[in-house]
C-alpha cells in the first residue's frame, strides 16, 4: 500500500512550521550567538523556548493529532527517533549534584520520549531508534516499509532531540561548531550549529486531499571512517539511488534536494559531490541555515519542510550563502516559484550512515 | 597533499604549566618576571630578574634512570613532552614507531652544569671529580638526546639548537617531516633554563633591562620608547604535530593546522638583526602557505625589547602587513624564553585560533618613533582569527615564520 | 500480513557478572587503530557476529542503555573543564557499535539502531523481521548491553549478569507451516533489553529452525 503524510507539526528554534516556513522563504535564519555552554566561546545554536521538553513534546504530538482525520492514536503504531532521548535531564542532575546518586536510569535513555507519548496518548505500540543524526529519518523509512507490507495504517514518525551539554561540547572538540548561524555550501563557511526540535508526521494508508506521498526511502553505509564521509560520496550516492528506486522515479523527476547541509567543511563537500554526480542541475539548499542541525530530529524535521515545499510550489533560498564553494550545483539565492513534483532529502550521520527520503505529490 | 595538525600541547613557562593556565594567565595579564636573588650574587650584572617556571617536582614526575642525564633544560622539556603525549593520547607502540620523530632545540645544554664544570676543573685543575654524565647535561643537543630515550624514540630525530629561534626551528623541521612523508607524528619543542650565565650573554651586550630591577612586571616593554632591554627567561614546551588523515583516523582533537613554515639568514651581521631578512622570511613562509599579507589575522612578534631589534622587526613587518594588522610580542608578559620561546609563543598562536583571543604587548604604551607604524595591541582583544603568524629572530641572523591556521572539520 | 516467518540460520549468546572474557578482538580486529577504540557494545558485537558467520548485509542492532559508559566519561569532562576526547563522543552514539561493525567488515548495507528500553531486543527483532521481509536476504539481529559503570550504583545493579549479548542471523521463510511463536523462558538474570534475543537463540539451540516474528 501506499503511504500518505496527512499531517505534519514541527517545534524548532524558528518556531512551528508556520513561523520555520517563513523564516525558510524569508532568509532569516533561527541560530543564535550562545556563549553559557563552553566559557569564552561563542557558539551558534538553534534553541527553542520552553520549560519542560516532555510538555512540548507532547503538544506537538497533539497538535498533529487535532490536524487529523483520527479521533485518538490507539491504532496508530508511534515510532520515534532521537540521538539524545532523556539525556538533556541526566546531565543537569550529574552537574547539579556533582554525582550520580540521584539520576534514574530509566529516564536516561531514547526509549524515556516515546514512553511519555504512549502514556499520554495510548499508541497502539512503539519503538524507538537512535542512529545519531539519521535517528528519524530511519524512522520514516521504517514507517513506509511496514505500510508498503500492510503491518499497520497509521504511524505517528516523530523526532525529538533537546540541546545537551554533552553535544555541543562533543562537537566543539571536533572541530566543527561554527561561532556564527551556518553557511551550508558557501565557500568560507565554518562549521554547524547544534540545534533543538521536534517534528512528527502522521503517516497514513489511506489518502487524503492535501496529503503528500512518502514515496521511496533508501539507505546506506560508507564504511569509511566513524565521523568523517567517504570523500568519494559513494555512500551518499548510494542511498539516494536506493531511495530513487524505491520511489520508481527517474533522476529528472526529483524537482528539489533538500540537502543535509550541515556546512561543515566535510559534508557539503561530500554532499556536492554526490548531488553533482547523480543529478543535471536539480534545486538543491540545506534549511540547516535557518533551524540548525537538529541531529535526531533532522530528518522528520526536513521531511515537514519538504511536505511544504510541494504544497507552496516553492523552493527554499539559500540563507547565509555568499559564495558558492561548488558551482556545479544549483543552489538558489532566491525562492523560485515552479510545480514541485517530487523532493529527495538527505541525512548523514556519524559511523557513515546515510538516509533518504523522497517525498511527492500524490500519484 | 599532506596536511599538517597539532595534536597535542604540554608546556612550562613563567604564566603557567599548561595550554589552559596560560591562557588564563594572558586574559588576567599576569606578569611571569620576578625578582631573581641568586643574580644578586654577581655584583656587576645589570639585570636582577627574570622568569622562572613555578615549582616543579622533578623527583616525582621524571623517574631517576632518565633523570640522571638531565639538567634543567632537559628536565623541563621531558615534563612537556609528557603532557603532550597524554594530550594527544599517544601510546607506547606509536611514539616507539619508525614513522614518529622528534625535533627539539635549545641555546645551551643545561648552564647549570656548564658552569660547574668548568669552574670545577679550573679551580682543581683536573677532570677526576666529575661526574660522567655532566657532558650528557650540558651537550647542546641534550634535550633531543634525553627526550628520545625517555620516550624510546626511534624514528627521526632533528636537534634544532639555534638560540632564540631554537623551538620554531624545531616545529618547522617537524612540519616538514611530517607534510613530506617522513613521518606521520613529530613531537617538536624547545626549552631553557633559568641561569646567570644567559643572562650574563645579552648583560654585557648591553641587550638586558637594568632600570627595572626593583618592578620586574613592567621591565619588558616591546616595542615601547621607553623600553630599555629584555628580560632572560627560561620556559619548555612541546608540541605533537601530527598527519591530517592519521589524526583523523585515531579519533583526536585537533588544535590548529600548521600551513606555513620558512626559515633563512640575513647574511649579514652576526648579531644585528636586518629588516630584509626578517622581511624575507615572512615573504618565504606566506609563500609556503599560498596565502596573501592580508589572511593573516594576528602576528606575535619576536620583540624582545631590545633597541635595534624591535625596530627592525617593526619595519618588515610593516613592509608586508601595513598598519592594520594585529601584532603582539608576549614577551612583556613573560620575558624571553629564549630556547623555548619559540614554541610557547607558538601556543599562544593556537590560543589565538581556537580561544578568538589576541593577547596585548604588556607594558606597552607608546610606540617607538622609530619603529614603522604597525598595530601594536595594547589591550587584550577578543577577536576571530582563521590564520596567525609566529615570527622568532636569532643571533647568527637566523630567521624563522610559522603560519598556523583554524582546523575545520 | 502481521506476523512473519523466520529461519533461523544462526545464533549465539554471551554473558557474565561483571565482564567477558576473551572476546577474541586481536583475531577478529587485526587492526590496532581500531581496535584500540572500540567500545564494549562494539566487541561483543563483533564477537557475536563473528560467531554467527555474518559479514556482510542488512543489521539491526538494539541496546537500552547503549553506550552509557562515554556519556558518562563525557559528562565528567565537562564537569572538570577538561577536553572531551573526539574518540570519546564518536563511540557515545547509540549506534556505535554496528557502526564499528560496518567499518571493520566493509559492510555497506543498511545499519538501524533500536533503543526501545528494556523492549530493545523485541522491537530489533520486529524490525530485522521487517528488513528481511522487504529484502529477502539475511539479517543480523543483535542486541548488547554493558552496565558495569563505576559510580552508577543504580545502573550496575540492577541486573544480575552486567555484561550481556545475543545474535541471530534470520531469513524470510516463504513456508511458515513448521515456524512457531517464542516460546522460550530465556535465561535467568540476562536483563530484558537482551532476553527477548537470548529465548530465540535457545529455541535455535533446541533445535527449532523457524520461528514467528510479528512486526
Amino acid at each position: 500500500m501506499n503511504s500518505y503524510i496527512n499531517s505534519y507539526e514541527v517545534a524548532c528554534s524558528a518556531g512551528d512550521i508556520k513561523a520555520l516556513m517563513n523564516s525558510i522563504y524569508e532568509k532569516k535564519t533561527a541560530v543564535s550567538i550562545n556563549t553559557s555552554f563552553i566559557e569564552d566561546t561563542p557558539l551558534g545554536l538553534g534553541q527553542m523556548k520552553y520549560d519542560d521538553f516532555y510538555d512540548l513534546l507532547a503538544e506537538v504530538v497533539q497538535k498533529v493529532l487535532d490536524n487529523s482525520k483520527l479521533e485518538n492514536f490507539h491504532n496508530t503504531l508511534l515510532i520515534l527517533g532521537s540521538s539524545v532521548g532523556g539525556m538533556q535531564e541526566s546531565e543537569k542532575i550529574f552537574f547539579r549534584d556533582k554525582n550520580y546518586k540521584n539520576l534514574d536510569p530509566r529516564r536516561h535513555s531514547i526509549h524515556v520520549l516515546s514512553d511519555h507519548l504512549v502514556d499520554k496518548f495510548s499508541f497502539l505500540d512503539s519503538r524507538s531508534l537512535s542512529t545519531a543524526c539519521t535517528s528519524s529519518a530511519n524512522a520514516l523509512l521504517l514507517a513506509k516499509r511496514l505500510i508498503d507490507v500492510e503491518a499497520y495504517e497509521n504511524i505517528l514518525v516523530v523526532g525529538a532531540d533537546a540541546l545537551c551539554y554533552t553535544t555541543v561540547c562533543g562537537f566543539h572538540y571536533l572541530s566543527v561548531l561554527s561561532d556564527k548561524p551556518c553557511t551550508p555550501f558557501d565557500k568560507e563557511r565554518g562549521g554547524m550549529n547544534v540545534a533543538e526540535a521536534i517534528a512528527a508526521l502522521l503517516i497514513q494508508n489511506t489518502k487524503d486531499k492535501d496529503s503528500v506521498e512518502l514515496k521511496g526511502v533508501g539507505a546506506s553505509s560508507d564504511a569509511y571512517h566513524m565521523t568523517n564521509p567517504d570523500p568519494e560520496a559513494k555512500g551518499a550516492i548510494a542511498s539516494m539511488k536506493a531511495a530513487l528506486d524505491d520511489a520508481s522515479l527517474n533522476i529528472d523527476e526529483i524537482d528539489y534536494v533538500n540537502a543535509h547541509g550541515t556546512a561543515t567543511v566535510a559534508n557539503d563537500k561530500v554532499e556536492s559531490l554526490a548531488i553533482e554526480t547523480l543529478f543535471n542541475d536539480v534545486y538543491v539548499s540545506s534549511t540547516k541555515a535557518v533551524t540548525g542541525h537538529t541531529l535526531g530530529a533532522a530528518g522528520a524535521i526536513e521531511a515537514v519542510i519538504s511536505c511544504e515545499v510541494i504544497k507552496k510550489g516553492l523552493i527554499p533560498p539559500q540563507t547565509g550563502l555568499i559564495e558558492l564553494d561548488n558551482k556545479s550545483i544549483n543552489v538558489p539565492l532566491n525562492s523560485v516559484a515552479m510545480d514541485v513534483r517530487n523532493v529527495i532529502s538527505n541525512s548523514f550521520a556519524f559511523g557513515g550512515n546515510n538516509t533518504s527520503i523522497v517525498i511527492g505529490v500524490c500519484s | 597533499m599532506r596536511r599538517v595538525v597539532v595534536t597535542g600541547i604540554g608546556l612550562n613557562s613563567p604564566l603557567g604549566n599548561s595550554y589552559e593556565e596560560l591562557y588564563e594567565s594572558l586574559k588576567a595579564e599576569k606578569s611571569g618576571v620576578i625578582h631573581l636573588a641568586e643574580f644578586e650574587e654577581i655584583d656587576d650584572l645589570g639585570t636582577k630578574i627574570g622568569g622562572v617556571v613555578g615549582d616543579l617536582d622533578f623527583k616525582k614526575l621524571i623517574p631517576r634512570k632518565f633523570r640522571r642525564s638531565m639538567g634543567r633544560v632537559a628536565q623541563l622539556s621531558a615534563i612537556s613532552t609528557a603532557n603532550a603525549i597524554v594530550d594527544a593520547s599517544l601510546e607506547q607502540d606509536m611514539l616507539s614507531s619508525k614513522r614518529c620523530g622528534i625535533a627539539y632545540g635549545s641555546t645551551m645544554g643545561a648552564d647549570e652544569t656548564l658552569f660547574q664544570w668548568v669552574s670545577e676543573v679550573s679551580e682543581q685543575n683536573s677532570y677526576r671529580g666529575q661526574n660522567s654524565m655532566a657532558f650528557l647535561k650540558l651537550m647542546s643537543h641534550t634535550v633531543a638526546a634525553n627526550i628520545a630515550q625517555m620516550f624510546e624514540i626511534k624514528g627521526r630525530n632533528i636537534p634544532t639548537c639555534s638560540a632564540c629561534t631554537s623551538s620554531a626551528m624545531a616545529i618547522g623541521a617537524g612540519y616538514e617531516s611530517v607534510k613530506y612523508g617522513m613521518s606521520d607524528i613529530m613531537i617538536c619543542g624547545g626549552s631553557e633554563g633559568q641561569h646567570h650565565l644567559a643572562a650574563g650573554v645579552f648583560d654585557i651586550m648591553g641587550a638586558c633591562t637594568t632600570s627595572h630591577n626593583h618592578e620586574p612586571e613592567v621591565a619588558s616593554r616591546p616595542f615601547d620608547e621607553s623600553r630599555d632591554g629584555l628580560v632572560v627567561s627560561e620556559g619548555s614546551g612541546a608540541i605533537v604535530l601530527e598527519e591530517l588523515e592519521h589524526a583523523l583516523a585515531r579519533g583526536v582533537k585537533i588544535y590548529g593546522e600548521v600551513i606555513g613554515y620558512a626559515t633563512s639568514c640575513d647574511g649579514s651581521h652576526i648579531t644585528t638583526p636586518s629588516k630584509d631578512g626578517m622581511q624575507q622570511v615572512m615573504q618565504t613562509s606566506l609563500d609556503d602557505a599560498g596565502i596573501e599579507p592580508s589572511d593573516i589575522d594576528y602576528i606575535n612578534a619576536h620583540a624582545t625589547a631590545t633597541q635595534k631589534g624591535d625596530i627592525a622587526e617593526s619595519h618588515a613587518t610593516y613592509n608586508l602587513f601595513g598598519a592594520k594588522t594585529p601584532i603582539s610580542s608576549t614577551k612583556g608578559h613573560m620575558g624571553h624564553l629564549l630556547g623555548g620561546c619559540g614554541v610557547v609563543e607558538s601556543v599562544i598562536c593556537l590560543i589565538a585560533l581556537n580561544k578568538s583571543f589576541l593577547p596585548k604587548t604588556m607594558n606597552f604604551k607608546t610606540l617607538d618613533k622609530k619603529c614603522a607604524n604597525i598595530n601594536v595591541l595594547a589591550n587584550n582583544e577578543i577577536k576571530d582569527s582563521k590564520i596567525v603568524m609566529n615570527n622568532n629572530f636569532a643571533f647568527g641572523g637566523i630567521n624563522t615564520s610559522l603560519i598556523f591556521k583554524k582546523y575545520k572539520g | 500480513m502481521r506476523k512473519v516467518a523466520l529461519k533461523i540460520i544462526s545464533s549465539h549468546k554471551i554473558y557474565a557478572p561483571i565482564k567477558i572474557e576473551d572476546l577474541q578482538e586481536k583475531r577478529i580486529v587485526p587492526n590496532m587503530m581500531i581496535r584500540r577504540r572500540l567500545t564494549r557494545n562494539a566487541k561483543i558485537m563483533l564477537y557475536l557476529s563473528d560467531k554467527c558467520g555474518f559479514k556482510d548485509g542488512k543489521v539491526v542492532y538494539g541496546s537500552c542503555y547503549s553506550e552509557i559508559q562515554e556519556s558518562v566519561k563525557i559528562t565528567n569532562a565537562i564537569l572538570e573543564k577538561s577536553s572531551i576526547s573526539p574518540t570519546s563522543f564518536q563511540n557515545s552514539v547509540y549506534n556505535s557499535a554496528p557502526s564499528y561493525f560496518s567499518l571493520i567488515n566493509k559492510d555497506k548495507d543498511e545499519i538501524i539502531t533500536i533503543s526501545s528500553g528494556l523492549y530493545s531486543a523485541r522491537d530489533a527483532l520486529k524490525t530485522a523481521a521487517l528488513q528481511a521481509l522487504v529484502s529477502g536476504q539475511r539479517v543480523l539481529c543483535v542486541a548488547t548491553e554493558c552496565l558495569n559503570i563505576q559510580n552508577i550504583q543504580e545502573v550496575n545493579t540492577c541486573t544480575k549478569f552486567l555484561e550481556s549479548g545475543a545474535a541471530v542471523v534470520l531469513e524470510l521463510d516463504n513456508d511458515s507451516t513448521n515456524a512457531i511463536d517464542i516460546d522460550d523462558e530465556g535465561d535467568e538474570g540476562v536483563i530484558n533489553s537482551v532476553q527477548d534475543l537470548v529465548k530465540v537463540v535457545n529455541m535455535h539451540q533446541r533445535g527449532i529452525s523457524t520461528i514467528f516474528i510479528e512486526l
